[in-house]
């Protein structure tokens, strides 16, 4: 439980030590990465368990919890947090249409 | 006892596909280190009070169908069902189903909302919508989660829970 707050919480402050980004939007981009992965974390939870039902885990080389996580950072993580970033950047007053 | 401790303490630092997606969402959802650290709080009370009941039943001699490999799945479908519903009615301008209990405080304007009411599907939050991010839910998400085994919670449900002295 203790390492798992800790690992947590640098998780949320992360977003902090972008400078360039105001109070309010490192708020909208947190909740919209957050948003995002767990949307899409989800579904790829659900295509995970749809493959494993269908036993495709015994076709993968290494252990298929390693490769949820290392698909879910990868694939999920990294284009949401891009994503967000670019959607609150892009939001700035005298940026639209750029 | 002290192995699973230990076992414990090692499973929180290391990347695991039962944990850290949904921590990882809510936590940078939240968008700062005390938010941050509420919803691993919250995810891992949860946890914890799934794997006690679960160990427990493991004591009871119940493992051998608790750790087919076919319940992993099923926990990924529901799991994944979860994340992805929630995930949803966040980005839908973040209003969300969410319990009142005595009195709800919003951090936009400082205001307690006190109302009869226990569960309530939408706020007014302006336009823009709430962009609070809803970290109780995590403790649904951990409970659930819970029930996917992986290395350490084998270890737990297979060696030390049944040779513990009593329930």
């Amino acid at each position: 439980m203790a390492t798992l707050a800790a690992v947590s919480a640098l998780f949320g402050a992360s977003l902090r030590w972008v400078h360039k980004l105001s109070e309010g939007e490192i708020r909208r981009v947190g909740s919209q990465t957050g948003g995002r992965t767990l949307f899409f974390g989800g579904l790829l939870f659900v295509l995970a368990g749809v493959s494993f039902l269908a036993g495709w885990d015994r076709l993968l080389p290494l252990d298929s919890g390693f490769v949820l996580m290392a698909l879910f950072l990868v694939i999920v993580v990294l284009p949401a947090l891009v994503y967000s970033v670019k959607e609150v950047l892009g939001a700035r007053p005298g940026t639209a249409g750029t | 006892m002290t192995y699973s401790f230990l076992f414990g303490l090692l499973h929180g630092i290391l990347p695991d596909e039962h944990t850290w997606p949904i921590t990882f969402s809510y936590a940078i959802g939240g968008a700062s280190g005390r938010r941050g650290m509420l919803a691993g709080l919250y995810f891992s009370a949860a946890f914890t009070l799934q794997r006690m009941i679960v160990s427990e039943l493991a004591y009871l001699a119940l493992a051998p169908i608790l750790l087919r490999p076919l319940m992993n799945a099923i926990v990924y479908l529901v799991v994944g069902s979860v994340m992805a519903v929630a995930g949803a009615t966040v980005l839908r301008r973040s209003r969300y189903p969410h319990v009142h209990l005595f009195g709800h405080h919003h951090e936009a304007g400082g205001q307690m909302e006190a109302t009869g009411r226990v569960f309530s599907r939408r706020h007014d939050a302006g336009p823009s919508g709430s962009q609070e991010f809803p970290l109780r839910w995590t403790l649904v998400h951990g409970f659930i989660a819970g029930f996917g085994f992986g290395p350490f919670s084998i270890f737990v449900n297979t060696a030390a829970a049944p040779v513990m002295r009593s329930p």
